[in-house]
């Protein structure tokens, strides 16, 4: 008997708990888990993703598509023209894919679904979430960013697959990181809050943490806000270039929040070289934040994808930038009413945590962290996560939701999901005929 | 008070205000202000213009000049001493509409100057700049004398300033902002300066406009970096100006809406949806309407706070305590730098003045030459561009040395030199003298 | 020695007067059978292993890491206080453990204050959290609320991108200044004239409250926590006269106690309701006066009517719920209607607008002023501060009442500083993120102000709430 057997003890209770399927007993569940949830992530959304995660394709019965929160994208869904048994698209011949680089200079890549892996920095969450979601990420053939604490050497072998971000603590940032990524992501402000850089208490700023971002353990980390030397669209310009002189080939994506004005953001960052645009939503997660600035700061990103696409369409350059949504995509119907509203696809948090038995109970900033190992460093908590098993989950989770967008093209009579892109005529007001 | 009557005669040009929360054009992005004891040519901005390009996206550009060269203009050293020179674009061919409506009813006119210029599509311009027009003109004595019944106690050039201020605003908003097409505006209406702007860099219109040998004491230049809209306007360009000063401006404001009610209260209006605008505005009100000394000026704008208050002596901190309640609300809250040029008549200088906002989130570099013959004070988005300035007069001999004798940077809303310093050049004597925001002078061998 | 302001916070403002089940918000229940019979499964399981420590250890082990089972006896008594529903225990052992929300919870009838049930966390439970510790909530997670909703849910505010600076970083070292100057100020300075404004440290005031919403101690315990913090208690007359620190109490006048005027030496500003008389009296010290007015479909013309006359400024009211008295209107169209209004006839920044009524959260706050207040006035947030109970649905102030009991003023004190201090941080996040350094410069600011009525039109082409 040693200290992994009780790690493992739990691992596997833990897992077993989360493994669902068509015998699980969801009476039994919703009440066992009553305290569960909540207007975003409903119990059935949690309940469901599980579900997902362990069988690969969607549920039966439960909400497997919208939440309770009675907007944005829960007061929205499809009018199809066509059911699935009209059969006018062959579901097998549907391409998922998307370009992630449409300017003429850069790499060009594309992955083959419309949806990559969002910044989760190291401190924040464990070696082993991450090593999930890029081994996941590599198994699916698209990107997970490395968040702003830095690059840990065990990514290193998925490199291909990896992001990089530089963010405004510029933990962890050096010019090795930046040469070796093949698209490099620039966070300039973060959905949840907005105005705020990142929060690390000093908790979770262990030893390793420390060292991967040069500081001290046990000292609270706030990055800056803003990058201290971008302060106008000009100084922003000689930004990109300074990444793009290092790394000339690799596309940068600049991350920003969701101002009233982003409309003008998303077209002065274009002008200033951004290859893609990832607008995060304010209603997205974090490691830590004010719970005041989540709920009351920026706009929505509905709303804010709709009118950055509508703007961009406006100035004649929409098809030379890719614009990514994230903050708050929980489910593949999110991913394709945010394409219809006018994304190119997602980037992809919360929803990637919850197959590795995420409750969304919020305690991820407090102490040792996450009770399920993924939002800490804690080592002991750290173990409760084997990463084969959640690459594998995940993988599960969005082969479930390739299901899905197959499902929702084929209902549209498209054959591709890029011409879903901007056509918000197909989409009406929940529970009203169309 | 004076200042209540000046602004109640304004309440008829906009009879019904409608809150319009329209956003701005975000302001732009490089300046440049060079003021000099002995009148320098424009062609000598071309290089510097042209180093600082990195700031701009050619978009929109322009240039103020002051204390202007009258033999260049065909008119007598008085003429150019009295009269406004009120300069118009014209964006269509309506000047004859214009004139009529506009200009002969309230101006008595001596002169009118054409610029020569060059075809644009040479220079590369995509946009063909404005046709201008520039009135040298007199206020008609009736219209003066009538006015000056609402307004009891004032000087009769202030009397005349508000009558030709009031007058650019009605032609603006007949010509340009209320109108689908834009046909014509203002750029600018003081005595002994004017503005130039196009859709282009700054330099473009120094080329454009063929102003190369034109010598003045003052020249401001700016470059835009807008990225709003597909058609571009040179109304949008900087300088803005409120009635003897012109203004450029580089950084933004975060609370446009609230400086915008501000000077609702006082009858004003912006028209060009630019911040720049409001900020040319607010200086006008306070230099000239609430006749402010260019401290208090200075203090309202960009208010003194937490230590640097304390440090101040007290009567200093009565005055600018007072100020800030006063104003507060209508102060644009940054990062902002402006760079001011005018013709002081009270104080019968040419002033140059930049002024940075506290947070001084925006570059600036001030910088002071002193030659034997020759002073020139200059302040910029960059050193670069004051010192491909100097060598340009280097090379043509101009000057002796190839760099400034000081260089420094303003502390926004410091006790210390109020973040703001003045290049003046006196109209007599022609003497340069740089001074703080506290009338402290500056000198090279500090 | 220049001192940034600051408020300084207490850790022993512990709760005191709620029952401990009132407290938290899950109820983990164990079913004694099936844990009796887990652990005899694992005892078989495990048989000679049983015998050493490490093999007891591990069939002891807890799942959860909260505490909850970590009384001697673990499931069979859960310590309930502890969990925070992170649902581990559940996952563990599905058929055996049970995580639901805890009724008790719930404890307000009130629907401004506790809009629903079964969440983790309520209106009340936040303030509670801001009055015990003086701090900004911070939590992982993303908001896990409604999308948007009625009355001050139905905004967001702005914030600035790179394209103009904010702070940095939580310790900032910009300065924000939330300093206001309530009362009349001139268009344009005469040097010689003085201004006299009451002057706060941060734009929220304690408001007074009606004779069933308050008692002797909640007063006291205000009129301190004003005074520790530098800011203002509006009281009626008459109770001012009980309370000492005459410096800090912005007494209010009406009809009834208008001749008490004279029983003080001084006051800071004073506050009335009524006609000209009491207005007359009010102006006594020669310090601001400020009209109070409800906020009904009159409010504009009230108002307006009222500055032109010379008074130094308003302080609206609306209801508790923050609703006009005699129409279905928000305060936030109210406040930006009499905000134009007087922008119009050019008097809005000569004069102070205090707002008070369904401004009970931080949130709240910058979103009053971005309307059109210039500072709040806090009510029923204070007795909630305090721990107590209201009754029922508290719609109309002179309807509404709390549960009665004492207090301890010290700690009430203690209470209120924090709050104020956590509320004052809050703002300045707010501040901070839209890139405006002084809430002066915030009032009526509504480009600022983002409206779901609005963008949610230009979305679908109707309002989605």
């Amino acid at each position: 008997m040693n200290l992994d057997a009780y790690t493992k003890k739990h691992r596997n209770n833990i897992q077993s708990g989360v493994y669902l399927s068509d015998d699980s007993d969801f009476e039994r569940l919703k009440k066992s888990f009553a305290g569960l949830g909540n207007k975003r992530w409903s119990l059935e959304l949690i309940v469901s993703t599980w579900y997902q995660a362990s069988q690969g394709k969607p549920p039966r019965d439960w909400e497997y598509k919208t939440g309770l929160s009675r907007g944005g994208f829960d007061a929205i869904e499809f009018a199809f023209p066509y059911t699935l048994e009209d059969e006018v698209v062959s579901q097998d011949s549907i391409d998922l894919s998307i370009d992630l680089n449409k300017r003429s200079t850069g790499q060009k890549i594309s992955i083959p679904l419309p949806t990559y892996g969002a910044g989760m920095s190291y401190g924040s969450v464990s070696l082993a979430t991450m090593l999930s979601r890029v081994k996941a990420a590599k198994q699916l053939g698209t990107f997970s960013s490395t968040g702003e604490g830095g690059y840990p050497e065990e990514l290193l072998p998925y490199k291909e697959h990896v992001i990089t971000q530089v963010a405004t603590g510029m933990f962890g940032v050096t010019e090795n990181t930046i040469k070796h990524s093949r698209i490099v992501e620039l966070k300039y402000a973060q959905g949840a809050k907005p105005g705020l850089g990142g929060h690390l208490l000093s908790p979770k700023v262990t030893e390793s943490v420390a060292k991967m971002r040069g500081s001290v353990k046990g000292v609270s980390l706030y990055s800056p806000f803003p990058f201290h030397s971008v302060y106008s669209v000009e100084d922003h310009k000689s930004h990109l270039e300074w990444i793009k002189t290092i790394n000339p080939s690799a596309p940068v994506s600049v991350k920003v929040s969701t101002p009233s004005d982003i409309d003008m953001v998303a077209v002065g960052s274009y002008y200033a070289g951004a290859n893609i645009i990832n607008l995060d939503g304010a209603y997205g997660a974090t490691g830590a934040a004010p719970e005041i600035a989540k709920k009351n700061i920026a706009m929505p990103l509905e709303y804010a994808i709709n009118k950055t696409h509508t703007y961009l369409v406006k100035e004649g350059v929409r098809d030379e930038v890719v614009l990514m949504a994230s903050g708050g995509i929980r489910t593949a119907y999110d991913v394709a009413k945010a394409i219809a509203l006018g994304a190119d696809g997602c980037v992809i948090g919360s929803a990637e945590l919850i197959p590795l038995a995420c409750t969304q109970c919020g305690n991820c900033e407090s102490g040792r962290g996450c009770q399920v190992g993924i939002a800490t460093t804690d080592p002991d908590l750290s173990r409760l996560i084997d990463n084969e098993w959640g690459a594998k989950r995940i993988v599960n989770m969005y082969d479930s939701w390739k299901i899905q967008w197959k499902e929702i093209l084929a209902q549209l009579g498209m054959k591709r999901i890029t011409e879903l892109r901007g056509r918000k005529d197909l989409l009406k007001k929940r529970g009203v005929p169309a | 008070m004076t200042a209540d009557t000046i602004i109640s005669s304004r309440k008829k040009l906009v009879p019904h205000y409608t809150t319009n929360t329209q956003s701005p054009a975000e302001g732009g992005c490089g300046v440049l202000g060079v003021a000099s004891s002995a009148p320098i040519h424009g062609r000598y901005l071309l290089e510097a213009l042209a180093q600082m390009r990195n700031r701009g996206n050619g978009k929109g550009g322009g240039i103020a000049s002051v204390g202007l060269d009258n033999t260049w203009f065909g008119v007598s050293e008085n003429v150019m001493k009295q009269d406004y020179l009120l300069q118009i674009a014209y964006l269509d061919d309506v000047d004859k509409q214009v004139e009529e409506e506009h200009i002969k009813p309230l101006f008595d006119i001596d002169h009118t100057f054409l610029y020569n210029t060059k075809e644009h599509a040479s220079q590369g311009l995509s946009i063909r700049p404005p046709h201008v027009k520039s009135y040298f003109a007199r206020v008609k004595e009736e219209r003066v004398k009538d006015f000056s019944k609402q307004l009891p106690g004032l000087l009769r050039t202030a009397v005349e300033d508000e009558l030709v201020y009031q007058n650019s605003f009605q032609l603006n908003n007949a010509w340009y902002s209320s109108l689908g097409e834009k046909k014509a505006f203002v750029l600018s209406h003081g005595k002994d300066m004017m503005v130039l702007k196009l859709v282009g860099y700054a330099e473009d219109v120094i080329t454009h406009y063929c102003l190369e040998d034109l010598a003045a004491h003052l020249w401001i230049g700016h470059h835009r970096y807008p990225t709003k809209g597909t058609v571009w306007h040179p109304g949008g360009a900087h300088p803005f100006v409120g009635m003897q000063h012109a203004l450029v401006h580089n950084g933004d404001f975060s609370n446009y809406q609230g400086v915008k009610n501000y000077l609702a209260q006082q009858n004003m209006h912006p028209l060009f949806l630019t911040d720049t605008e409001v900020g040319a505005l607010l200086f006008d009100l306070y230099d000239r309407v609430y006749d402010y000394s260019l401290e208090h000026v200075i203090e309202a704008m960009a208010p003194t706070t937490e230590r640097d208050f304390e440090m101040l002596d007290k009567t200093k901190k009565k005055e600018y305590k007072a100020l800030q309640k006063a104003h507060i609300m209508g102060s644009p809250d940054g990062p902002w730098f402006f760079i001011t040029a005018g013709n002081n008549h009270k104080k019968n200088e040419y002033q140059l003045t930049g002024i940075t906002d506290t947070s001084m989130l925006r570059p600036q570099v001030f910088a002071l030459l002193d030659e034997p013959d020759q002073k020139i004070g200059l302040v910029a988005s960059e050193r670069q561009v004051i010192n491909a300035f100097l060598r340009g007069l280097y090379k043509h001999k101009k000057i002796s040395v190839k760099f400034a004798d000081k260089y420094w940077n303003a502390r926004g809303g410091s006790y210390t030199d109020g973040g703001a310093f003045t290049f003046a050049v006196n109209k007599d004597t022609r003497e340069l003298e740089c001074r703080n925001k506290f009338g402290e002078k500056v000198r090279v061998d500090e | 020695m220049y001192k940034r302001f600051h408020i300084n916070t207490y850790d022993d403002a512990e709760p005191t007067y709620l029952k401990k089940s009132e407290t938290h918000p899950f109820n983990p229940r164990v079913s004694k059978i099936g844990l009796a019979k887990m652990l005899a499964k694992e005892a078989l399981h495990l048989n000679k292993e049983l015998l050493t420590k490490e093999g007891r250890d591990y069939m002891l082990s807890r799942p959860c890491i909260y505490g909850v089972f970590s009384r001697p006896v673990g499931g069979f008594w859960p310590v309930k206080e502890k969990c925070t529903g992170c649902m581990r225990c559940v996952q563990e052992h599905p058929d055996m453990i049970t995580v639901e929300h805890n009724p008790k919870f719930y404890f307000l009838e009130d629907s401004y204050w506790m809009p629903e049930r079964d969440v983790r966390e309520t209106p009340v439970s936040r303030v509670h959290f801001e009055a015990r510790t003086g701090k900004i909530l911070v939590r992982g997670m993303g908001y896990t609320g409604y999308f948007a909703g009625q009355g001050w849910d139905s905004l967001w505010t702005d914030m600035s991108e790179i394209v103009r600076p904010t702070r940095d970083g939580v310790h900032g070292r910009e300065y924000i200044s939330t300093e206001v100057n309530l009362g009349r100020k001139p268009a344009h300075v005469d040097f010689k004239a003085p201004v006299n404004t009451l002057d706060a440290p941060l734009p929220i005031l304690f408001d007074s409250l009606p004779k069933n919403m308050t008692n002797q101690d909640i007063m006291n315990a205000t009129k301190r926590a004003a005074s520790e913090i530098g800011t203002f208690f509006i009281e009626r007359l008459e109770n001012v006269l009980l309370l000492a620190t005459p410096h800090v109490l912005v007494p209010l006048l009406d009809k009834h106690n208008m001749n008490l005027i004279d029983c003080l030496e001084s006051a800071p500003a004073v506050e009335y309701v009524g006609n000209r008389d009491v207005y007359e009296s009010a102006q006594t010290f020669g310090t601001p006066v400020f009209a109070r007015i409800p906020f009904n479909k009159d409010v504009v013309r009230h108002g307006t009517r009222l500055v032109e006359d010379g008074v130094d400024g308003l302080h609206v009211y609306a209801n508790y719920h923050g609703m006009s008295f005699d129409s279905n209107t928000f305060f936030k169209d109210g406040l930006k209607d009499l905000h134009y209004a007087l922008v119009k006839n050019g008097l809005r920044s000569q004069v102070s607008i205090i707002a008070s009524g369904g401004i009970t959260l931080a949130e709240h706050v910058p979103k009053a002023i971005l309307s059109g207040a210039d500072a709040v006035g806090l009510d029923t947030t204070i007795p909630i501060a305090l721990e107590y109970k209201l009754k029922g649905n508290c719609v109309l102030p002179e309807k509404s009442s709390i549960q009665q009991r004492s207090l301890d003023v010290m700690w009430g004190q203690k209470r209120l500083v924090n709050l104020m201090a956590s509320w004052h941080s809050q703002l300045i996040e707010v501040m901070s993120a839209m890139g405006v350094r002084d809430v002066r410069r915030l009032s009526g600011e509504t480009g600022r102000l983002i409206e779901n009525t609005y963008i949610s039109e230009d979305w679908l082409g109707e309002t989605i709430v």
